[in-house]
């Protein structure tokens, strides 16, 4: 026990940057870790809010004329504002009722309740919203009665609910959903994009300035610590490095979860007290993080603790392998076997994910074992170049290419990961997110469609807004016949003009001056006559579609969200339309004001079904794209943590051979020859061993996206730009790195730093 | 004739294919101050670590006060390094980032004594030797006269039985030198400890009562002085 205490003094006294460092480290680890860990509990507590505030309706007609105990009746509508889901629940409540989570009363009629995000658009744009949310604001909701910090929602207190259901509980029993692939996918991506460099970073710290705690170590032998104690006393000092670190990690954790949530892809946002890993992940990562941290100082304490004249009398160094290569071939062979035999072992299947998991994995840890077999290489080729600074430099780094690539290994394995991340990127974007991106930037800004109109619309007031350009209402009517191949059935069409429609949309449909249009995959046959029917399906006209049907020239995502009714559109000239079914298309000049204007003119029900394309892309697409903004920023993060624990290890490697380095100097060697030697010894195996992960980052992801090809006969190309932008950003961060101990070199070229040992 | 302290019997040590030691036999009696001499290489320093206990030899034995020291384990030999052997190096045995006094109680705290019993012992010590004054100094801010002084407090601190001194006067002047000599002689005679005592210089010899010349890692003559 008293081991501990010295232990302790030392490690307080001893090398204060790297304990610092080190708890740096581990604090980074350990945020970093909850932050991630806590993502997918976030999704969850999520839903469970939301299904807190979901309700079991009663079935009204069977309890009708009973007795029946406190009853309220809501009606929801679901809508947009300024591109944000707005939500708003009109309520009828009797005294007793059943209330959701966080309200202890509901507002009564003329009264409203709502989220602080929308209380503070209210008070922005009081017009805007008057009609959306009437009545008096009377309380806001608690966190508790929202499912997210910046969700827009509203109770509003009515007399009579129209279209309303009652409520018989609320809260459905939580279920959870399964989470979505994609969503692990890119969870696992970041944990291990971010993990890897900060544990490098970790390794890195508890190595910092070796060779001086070596040397006290040595000197604590020597007066007859055994080897227990001198374990011990590393081990504190470990120990001290990670409960500084665990307290550094939850404090950065506590400041930082609420900015991390903004990270999050959730457009209403993520309560800060719901990113919060379950107990059993917090007893994981704030016990096993300072074990790590104690078991990496002691691990890389193995060859000294032994001798009491330390690393002095150690046994030579043993000489780098070639066999050093082996796993990381070994890994990328599994990976090309993969992508020659994607026929049978796409991933997906056993041996396809295991080929994948297991080869990808490899090449990790390949790359790693490799490094000095890599870095030796370096030195080779350095041997070649004439002068003395090339040849002192791989004098050096063949006498320990371990020590040459320990320096390095951080940013290879991050490289190799980002490298092969850059090209799964586009995978990812394309799974989901991308198309509906493109869309996003092609269809013109603040065109509003609405669903079908239950009351009248005044069109002409509409119109009359400033900021809005056209309205085109798209009418429906009901058709059948021999033009089809089951004339029984009936189908709907849409009837508008369509050069109005053009007008409004403001691209060229290809109306040209036929009267029909083909909606997509319309299967009319052109030429035929089909009936018209009204409301009871009895047969007002007869319309004769023309001998050719041109298709509407119109973007196929367009389509798909049901815009159009059926697959023709007609001009009103040859139909009438359905009297009210009418549903409004609205351009406005695209600002949030003018659409928000033409939204507040409209009947409440259209109101909140008027969207723009914008709003409906973005349920499925912003999603996505926050899931690749979370992970750019990953990886921008990840290469910052491996330059930094690169220019720390580079420096204190210098550092490290001070003592040589002045005895150079001492004898006389110019500084210019030894500057240029440590810029070569540095430099070398970095970019030897830089070449080396994008090279096989490189193969690994041609063979990965090469094995998608085949499976979905989907083209993904090599984004070998943004490979060439990661090398040129690795060769920056190489430079700079070196750059910096250029200064150390220069201190230790006064004549004095020969006594500062 | 008294038992002797220390005895090395044929010891063979080398490192890779050279041979350090070939041969080496030697007694340390109690009390005695004994100089191993001998020319650069010779494996002086090779074999004081072989008489304490930090290096085994392939072959040969060691024997302190009468049993085998080369085939204790690591554990006991530190032990042994810890109670009954002090030790003063040319340079780099103390550990730079303590005070001059905890270097001192590290022994003593090594072996579980009490911080304020192991302090106050060390501060006696640092009197005696005259380094009070430096005693809550690094070592890394002592000069080297001061320094080696540290180093010889903590070598008698815990009353050793033996001091190994590999060339304790190496890197100070001569004026130093023999002031350090003087106080780890006079120290050691008092408490009638042996010191195996490693040095070229035979002024600094000169304290030994008995010297033995080295060469090739075996002895080459035994003078009593
Ligand atoms: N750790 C080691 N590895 C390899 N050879 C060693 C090692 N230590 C000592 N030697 C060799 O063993 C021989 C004896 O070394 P030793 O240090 O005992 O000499 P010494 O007599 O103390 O010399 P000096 O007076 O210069 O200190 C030398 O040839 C030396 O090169
Ligand atoms: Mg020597």
């Amino acid at each position: 026990m008293r081991t501990w205490g010295l232990g302790l003094r030392l490690a307080l006294q001893a090398n204060r940057v790297r304990l610092v460092v080190t708890a740096l480290a581990v604090s980074f680890t350990v945020a970093f870790l909850l932050g991630a860990l806590g993502a997918l509990p976030a999704r969850q507590a999520k839903l469970d809010r939301l299904n807190a505030r979901d309700f079991v309706s009663v079935d009204t007609n069977a309890s009708k004329g009973l007795k029946h105990p406190p009853r309220v009746t809501l009606e929801t509508a679901n809508g947009w504002y300024r591109g944000k889901p707005f939500t708003v629940r009109l309520v009828e409540a009797e005294p007793g009722a059943p209330r959701p989570p966080g309200l202890d009363r509901y507002p009564g009629p003329g009264e409203v309740m709502v989220s602080p995000d929308l209380r503070a658009a209210m008070q922005a744009h009081p017009k805007e919203l008057a009609s959306r949310v009437p009545g008096r604001v009377v309380d806001l909701l608690p966190d508790a009665a929202l499912s997210g910090p910046h969700e827009l929602f509203a109770y509003v207190g009515v007399a009579k609910v129209r279209y309303g259901q009652v409520v018989q509980h609320f809260g459905y029993h939580p279920r959870s959903q399964p989470t979505p692939v994609e969503l692990k996918i890119a969870a696992w991506l970041g944990a291990v994009g971010l993990l890897v460099p900060v544990l490098v970073l970790v390794g890195t710290a508890t190595r910092l300035s070796a060779s001086s705690r070596d040397r006290r170590l040595s000197a604590l032998r020597l007066v007859g610590a055994t080897p227990r104690q001198a374990r011990a006393i590393a081990a504190t000092e470990g120990l001290v490095a990670g409960i500084a670190g665990v307290a550094g990690g939850l404090a950065f954790f506590w400041l930082l979860r609420r900015p991390a949530c903004a990270l999050l892809p959730f457009p209403d946002g993520v309560f800060a007290q719901d990113l919060m890993p379950t107990g059993l992940e917090w007893t994981v990562v704030v016990l096993g993080v300072p074990l790590l941290a104690v078991t990496t100082g002691v691990v890389s304490l193995r060859k000294v603790v032994t001798g009491p004249l330390g690393v002095r009398r150690q046994a030579p160094l043993k000489s780098v392998g070639w066999w050093r290569l082996v796993p990381v071939l070994v890994g990328l062979g599994m990976l090309v076997a993969m992508r020659l035999r994607a026929d049978r072992w796409a991933p997906g299947h056993g041996i396809g994910t295991g080929l994948l998991l297991g080869g990808g994995g490899l090449t990790v840890i390949g790359l790693a074992v490799a490094a000095p077999a890599v870095s030796r290489l370096g030195g080779r080729l350095l041997s070649r170049m004439p002068g003395i600074s090339p040849s002192l430099a791989a004098g050096r780094i063949e006498s320990d290419p371990t020590a040459s690539a320990r320096v390095v290994t951080g940013m290879v394995l991050v490289l190799f990961v980002t490298a092969w991340l850059l090209a799964f990127l586009p995978v990812l974007q394309a799974n989901r997110g991308s198309s509906d991106a493109a869309l996003l930037q092609t269809l013109p800004k603040g065109l509003l469609t609405t669903g079908s109109a239950i009351e009248p619309v005044d069109l002409g007031a509409v119109r009359a807004l400033p900021g809005v350009r056209a309205v085109v209402d798209l009418g429906r009517s009901t058709v059948a016949g021999p033009g089809r191949r089951d004339p029984d059935d009936a189908h709907s069409v849409t009837v508008a003009s369509c050069t109005a429609l053009g007008r409004a949309l403001g691209r060229d449909l290809g109306c040209g001056t036929s009267k029909v249009h083909r909606i997509g995959l319309s299967d009319w046959r052109p030429g035929t006559r089909v009936d018209v029917l009204d409301a009871d399906s009895r047969v007002t006209s007869r319309l004769a579609l023309p001998a050719v049907i041109p298709t509407l020239g119109f973007p196929a995502q367009l389509l798909d969200g049901g815009f159009f009714d059926g697959d023709l559109l007609v001009d009103p000239s040859l139909l009438q339309a359905d009297a009210g079914t009418t549903r409004l298309v609205i351009r406005t000049d695209g600002t949030a004001a003018a659409v928000e204007r033409a939204r507040a003119a409209l009947p409440l029900s259209l109101a909140f079904t008027a969207t723009t394309l914008q709003e409906q892309v973005a349920t499925t697409g912003q999603v996505y794209l926050g899931y690749l903004r979370a992970v750019r920023i990953g990886l921008v993060l990840a290469l910052l943590i491996g330059a930094a624990s690169l220019a720390v290890t580079t420096a204190d490697a210098v550092n490290e051979r001070r003592r040589s380095l002045a005895t150079l100097v001492a004898f006389g060697t110019p500084l210019r020859v030894l500057r240029r030697s440590v810029l070569l010894q540095m430099g070398a195996p970095m970019l030897t061993n830089v070449v080396a992960a994008l090279a096989a980052a490189a193969v690994a992801s041609a063979c990965y996206l090469g094995t998608l090809q085949t499976q979905n006969g989907e083209t993904w190309s090599l984004p070998w730009g943004s490979w060439a932008l990661a090398a040129l950003t690795a060769g920056v961060a190489v430079l700079l790195a070196t750059a910096a101990t250029l200064p150390l070199v220069s201190a230790i070229g006064r004549p004095e730093a020969l006594r500062a040992e | 004739m008294t038992e002797p302290m220390l005895t090395a019997r044929d010891l063979h040590l080398s490192f890779g294919a050279s041979p350090a030691l070939a041969g080496a036999s030697v007694d340390v009696l109690p009390g005695e101050v004994l100089a191993l001499l001998g020319p650069s290489g010779s494996g002086k320093s090779t074999l004081l670590h072989c008489l304490a206990g930090i290096l085994v030899p392939d072959r040969g034995e060691v024997r302190y006060r009468g049993s085998r020291l080369d085939s204790l384990s690591d554990e006991l030999r530190s032990g042994l390094r810890r109670t009954d052997f002090g030790f003063v190096f040319q340079f780099g045995s103390l550990v730079p980032e303590l005070s001059a006094v905890d270097n001192v109680a590290l022994p003593l705290r090594l072996g579980g004594h009490r911080r304020r019993e192991s302090e106050a012992r060390a501060l006696e010590w640092l009197e005696r030797l005259e380094v009070a004054d430096v005693a809550h100094k690094r070592a890394g801010e002592m000069s080297g006269g001061q320094g080696q002084r540290v180093a010889v407090a903590r070598a008698l601190v815990s009353g050793p039985r033996v001091i190994f001194a590999d060339e304790p006067t190496g890197a100070l002047d001569s004026l130093n030198g023999e002031l350090v000599m003087d106080l780890l002689v006079g120290a050691a005679r008092e408490q009638g400890s042996s010191i195996v005592l490693v040095t070229h210089e035979p002024r600094i010899a000169a304290y030994a009562d008995r010297e033995v010349v080295i060469r090739d890692g075996a002895l080459a003559a035994a003078v009593v002085a």
